[in-house]
């Protein structure tokens, strides 16, 4: 697994969260489970509202941002924010929350077809301990663009995930 | 078998084992071999229940007692 090392200025995005166990009782790889279920419910809320909305903002890119504390070792729960970039907090429409992710460098690895739906956190944990790095903060994101096709097409498909890293 | 339900037997072999003593999911999910994201998701498509709902279905009642307890005792043996 090849990555690209860049920096980053804060990402603000707006979009809609979900906190737990996202698999829970429901099919893994669909669109029924709760993270599938957060996307449906974010593009929908960009359909019914696309003449309010910027171009930008409603066609993406798209981030779907993990986010880990304290019980998510112990338990297994976590964050999951699904949204969309916004230039500013008073772009924020009322309906949703923000998320700003700090500056930081981050790993940029790209994933394409079956790897998406593999283990590519393992992948990436064992390339950080490889290269000298360790995770600068507890997250990480997805970035889909128009690379990705859905997870009907998922062997076409590429998106980017990014970890934020430090040296150890 | 296939080997995601191999490595899920040996997640729920590794909570059989150790019941007594205070586990975290990421532990289970050290023992099966995955992170914890990719663990949690195949955990759950396998077994149909979340990891640690099934850990604290699994874990015996005086275990779980003592946890909501705060009480300092040990864990080990399950004893009392």
């Amino acid at each position: 697994m090849e990555a690209t090392i860049i920096a980053l200025e804060p990402i603000l995005l707006a979009g809609l969260s979900f906190y737990g166990d996202p698999f829970n009782a429901s099919d893994v790889w669909t669109e029924e489970n709760q993270i599938g279920q957060l996307w449906q419910r974010f593009m929908k809320y960009l359909k019914h509202h696309q003449n309010e909305l910027d171009e930008t903002f409603q066609h993406g890119p798209f981030y779907e941002v993990h986010l880990y504390g304290p019980e998510t070792e112990s338990e297994g729960l976590f964050e999951v924010f699904v949204g969309s970039r916004i230039p500013g907090i008073e772009e924020l429409p009322y309906h949703l929350m923000a998320k700003r992710l700090p500056s930081t460098q981050y790993a940029v690895f790209t994933l394409s077809g079956k790897e998406i739906v593999g283990d590519w956190e393992q992948e990436i944990l064992a390339w950080l301990d490889q290269n000298g790095y360790r995770e600068s903060y507890p997250f990480n994101f997805q970035y889909y663009d128009a690379r990705y096709k859905g997870l009907d097409s998922v062997d076409d498909s590429e998106i980017d995930v990014y970890l934020p890293i430090e040296a150890t | 078998m296939d080997p995601q339900t191999e490595r899920i037997l040996a997640a729920l072999g590794y909570i059989e084992q150790h019941l007594c003593e205070p586990i975290m999911v990421s532990d289970i999910a050290r023992a099966a071999g995955y992170s914890l994201f990719h663990f949690i998701r195949t955990f759950n498509k396998i077994v149909r229940h979340t990891p640690y709902d099934y850990l604290m279905r699994r874990r015996p009642w005086r275990v779980s007692l003592r946890r909501m307890r705060a009480l300092p005792e040990p864990l080990a043996g399950c004893s009392g």
